[in-house]
């Protein structure tokens, strides 16, 4: 990576004896869209408000554009921000909300208008220009706050989960919207989020985050196909777990030995570890022989597109299983015989780094 | 019967109370201002006020006293109600504490402690001259300044609590928001928390304008001939002339002046800012004075950049704002610390230094049968105020909650009228007619009138109360099958016991220090605390006063603290 645009040395929060978020180091590119993901009290939002000046790091240095900020009041930091309830102000009209942050920087009046009215178009709310906020919908709010934090043109962009106050279908729609508008503006942002289907869908490349530490940061099919933890395996997405111990480079589940494909990631022989496989990923075997897990069909649950199968098979916790719908039904009850490919059994570790 | 006439029904018992009481006085005396002696329509009287030109010039006098009170009030109470809204939870119950001391202490016995405080031997007067700033002790007393600080110091508690109530709902993360779009935090203050909290500023100021109006006992105590006010001129047409036409001609004259305020009042801001709603986004000043804001921020702006002070933590107040609130506080108080010492004086007369300290005037009030007798009557006509006042707000208010629109408008227009019409002039029309239905010396006399004048108080406290309950929970008791008698017994009613109890302390509290209404109403024998206080400063002012004043003082503040503890916590 060339000079990082955000770079956050040892960043550290304590409140007394409570500890909102252990010593943290992170980079973000140029252009990068990274998403802070996890459980409430995980410390994602701390971080995302020491970046943003709006609590005080209790250590470490926060970098901008290799300019050390950490000290730098929110109003001189050049970043945009995004509220989770927007805090947009009530007095202002739109155009007055989004040319605030221009008129701050004594914009001429000339050059504000044709900001603003530039940044309302690339959020499609030109006409609306003149309304107060309490005349907007929730997704048109949404829309003007991204807008204000965008249209003095920023040096990153942050987004404390902008779409918590939306229903699903408004959600989904603005989730793409964002996306096209990373794409096009090509901002540096760092999005925080619980919610595993955003930050799937929005970044480049995804901070996990757990009890006050980074868990794991990753693009966001490699945090989904090889996670390193337990705790990011069963954070996102579905997961199979299975406790094994190690043995001449498999993994020995009760009577059968997994074969896997991260064989640098299991620890000594002997050793127990804990594998994960993906419901979508394990499939029928074509006999006992061939098979890695056996099991018995408790329930079958037919979504039309997929089918989901709950297994019972012995030396499990139970089997989660996603195969594609149609084609002959699948009986509850029935003896099924499983198998999966080595590069789909990945071994977990306990805790993260 | 309709939906709209069961929700009015809940009104009965206040229309009832204020038809009778409020408006038909207030209609009959009025209307004497227009009749002769044979009861003929005439406008003498209203041309002789005219001709006369003083009455006029009083009320301009008391129209120009009034808004100085009502600048220098608003400019005090500001940075306390901001401190006091953004405060965290702990720190906030002491400002509160400190607000409401005096907020809750008597009229009466804060004006008292002005005349000791300004007075020639009094401690102002002794600074001065200690400091070397003067050679002798200065009449501070009887003059503007005096009368302007006795109502000032009076009515910024007002000031601070109508406002508080804006602030409290403007959400602080705006003014963290316009931090990071690079705002200063001063020109965050200006350009978005004053224009969202100036609806409480003009709500507070138009509160604080009102009451000024119809004050008489400043400029009676603290005041020479040039600071009478009008309120004065009317006691004197009724007590001293029995003029009852010319008082009525007067009351009216204040009334219209009070209203051609209102009206430019309600024009701008509306007035439902009263019972603390915050602004609608449009209201928040006009466009004029938001780009003044904003350039007086921007100027403030630049100062602190060019002076490198350093910026408060966000969302709080600076150390110069608290420091301000703490000098507010301490003026608010000082009356109260400076009378427990003069209360405890061995000489004749109020003065400062108390001298020899003793319990003399202690002994006096409590072997005197008069005062006795006026406090047990004081306390009974607060309980029965407050009996009156519960029973005729609450279902008001639990109605209020159900109406919307025009009639919403129409029935809080009601319910308030007694807070915007000066207690003086409540207080003569109820004379008028209790000395025809023969209520004049009566208990139920002064509890009628004190309930009138305490009912918006209540009213607005028991509203707001509602207005944050949760109604989902009524309506969770009824799926469960509660009556709606029994929703209101288990659920609704325990959970807003603590805005009841508030409530009615708010009753309790202005009818143990009304004045008005006794001064005239009690007919010289029912006399109350407050009627017995004002006689004793008007005829003979001893360190008496100060006893009863602190005695009212320590029963208040327990009063307070008791509601408090009885206040579920939330």
């Amino acid at each position: 990576m060339t000079r990082p645009k955000l770079d956050i040395r040892g960043v550290t929060k304590r409140y007394g004896e409570a500890t909102a978020l252990l010593p943290t180091s992170l980079q973000v590119a140029a252009g990068e869209f990274l998403t802070l993901l996890g459980p409430s009290g995980s410390g994602k939002t701390t971080l995302l408000m020491m970046i943003a000046g709006l609590t005080e790091a209790s250590g470490g240095e926060i970098l901008l554009d290799g300019q050390d900020i950490t000290r730098t009041p929110a109003y001189r930091r050049e970043i945009g921000v995004v509220f989770q309830n927007y805090a947009l102000f009530p007095h202002l009209s739109v155009f007055e909300n989004v040319a605030f942050p221009l008129r701050m920087r004594k914009r001429p009046d000339s050059e504000i208008a044709a900001a603003v009215g530039r940044t309302l178009e690339l959020v499609r709310l030109g006409h609306l220009a003149a309304r107060l906020p309490r005349e907007l919908s929730g997704g048109q709010q949404q829309r003007v706050a991204f807008a204000r934090a965008i249209v003095f043109d920023p040096q990153l962009v942050l987004m404390d989960e902008p779409l918590g106050a939306l229903d699903k279908k408004l959600r989904d729609e603005l989730k793409l919207e964002i996306r096209k508008l990373h794409a096009e503006l090509r901002k540096t942002i760092v999005y925080v989020t619980h919610d595993q289907d955003e930050a799937m869908l929005l970044s480049d490349r995804v901070c996990l985050m757990n009890e006050a530490r980074v868990e794991q940061i990753d693009a966001p099919v490699a945090l989904y196909e090889r996670p390193r933890t337990r705790f990011a395996a069963s954070f996102v997405g579905e997961s199979n777990l299975l406790d094994g111990i190690v043995q001449g480079g498999q993994v020995r589940v009760g009577e059968r030995s997994l074969a896997t494909a991260h064989r640098d990631r299991l620890p000594a022989d002997g050793q127990p570890v804990t594998v994960l496989i993906r419901p979508e990923r394990l499939r029928f075997a074509p006999g006992p022989d061939a098979a890695l897990l056996q099991g018995r069909v408790v329930d079958v649950l037919d979504l039309g597109a997929v089918r989901r199968l709950s297994i019972v098979s012995s030396g499990t916790a139970g089997l989660a299983m996603t195969v594609l719908g149609g084609g002959k039904p699948v009986e509850a009850g029935g003896e099924v015989f499983l198998t999966a490919a080595p590069e789909d059994v990945v071994p977990l570790s306990e805790s993260g780094s | 019967m309709t939906r709209l006439g069961q929700r009015l029904l809940l009104f009965g018992p206040a229309l009832l109370l204020l038809g009778l009481f409020f408006a038909a006085p207030i209609g009959g005396f009025l209307a004497q201002g227009f009749l002769d002696r044979e009861g003929a329509p005439t406008l003498d009287h209203v041309g002789r006020m005219w001709a006369a030109g003083t009455y006029v010039q009083v009320m301009v006098a008391s129209v120009k006293i009034s808004l100085w009170v009502t600048l220098f009030s608003v400019l005090i109470g500001y940075p306390v109600a901001y401190v006091l809204a953004n405060a965290d939870p702990r720190r906030k119950s002491t400002w509160a504490l400190f607000v409401l001391l005096p907020f809750w202490s008597s009229f009466l016995v804060r004006t008292f402690a002005w005349i000791v405080i300004l007075g020639r031997q009094g401690p102002v007067n002794a600074g001065l001259v200690a400091a070397g700033l003067s050679e002798q002790p200065l009449e501070l007393l009887y003059s503007w300044a005096a009368v302007v600080i006795g109502m000032t110091n009076v009515l910024v508690p007002f000031a601070i609590l109508t406002m508080v109530g804006v602030m409290e709902r403007i959400d602080r993360g705006l003014a963290v928001a316009a931090g990071t779009l690079g705002a200063r935090p001063v020109q965050a203050f200006f350009r978005i928390y004053l224009p969202l909290s100036m609806p409480g500023v003009t709500a507070a100021a138009l509160l604080v304008f009102i009451s000024a109006l119809g004050f008489f006992m400043a400029p009676a105590l603290l005041g020479s001939a040039r600071e009478t006010m009008i309120t004065q001129l009317v006691i004197q047409q009724v007590t001293e002339l029995v003029n009852w036409p010319f008082a009525a001609i007067l009351c009216l004259l204040l009334l219209v002046t009070a209203l051609v305020l209102f009206a430019l009042f309600d024009r701008a801001v509306g007035l439902s800012t009263l019972s603390g709603e915050a602004g609608r986004g449009a209201s928040a000043g006009s466009g004029v004075a938001r780009r003044f804001c904003g350039a007086l921020g921007d100027a403030a702006a630049w100062l602190a950049e060019t002076l490198r002070l350093a910026p408060p933590a966000p969302g709080q107040g600076g150390a110069g704002t608290r420091a301000l609130a703490v000098l507010a506080i301490l003026f608010l108080i000082l009356p109260l610390l400076v009378l427990l010492p003069v209360s405890f004086s061995g000489r004749e007369f109020l003065s400062w230094p108390p001298g020899a300290l003793g319990l003399r005037w202690y002994a006096e009030v409590f072997s005197s049968p008069v005062w006795l007798d006026a406090a047990l009557r004081s306390f009974v006509v607060a309980l029965l105020t407050t009996a009156v006042c519960l029973v005729v707000a609450v279902p008001a208010a639990f109605g209020f909650q159900r109406l919307t629109g025009r009639v919403a408008s129409a029935a809080f227009a009601a319910m308030i009228a007694p807070l915007l019409m000066p207690r003086m002039v409540i207080a003569v029309a109820l004379f008028y007619v209790y000395a025809r239905l023969g209520l004049v010396g009566t208990v139920a006399g002064l509890v009628i009138g004190h309930a009138v004048i305490a009912l918006p108080y209540v009213f607005i406290a028991v509203t707001a109360v509602l207005k944050t309950y949760d109604r989902r929970l009524d309506q969770a008791a009824a799926s469960l099958g509660a009556s709606p008698l029994a929703t209101a017994r288990h659920v609704t009613l325990p959970l807003i016991a603590g805005g009841i109890v508030s409530a009615a302390l708010f009753a309790f509290v202005i009818s143990l220090d009304e004045l008005n209404v006794a001064l005239f109403a009690s007919g010289g024998l029912q006399s109350t605390l407050p009627k017995l206080m004002w006689d004793e400063a008007t005829l003979r002012f001893s360190p008496l006063l100060a006893a009863v004043s602190t005695l009212v003082l320590l029963v208040m503040s327990a009063l307070v603290l008791l509601a408090a503890r009885l206040r579920p916590a939330s």
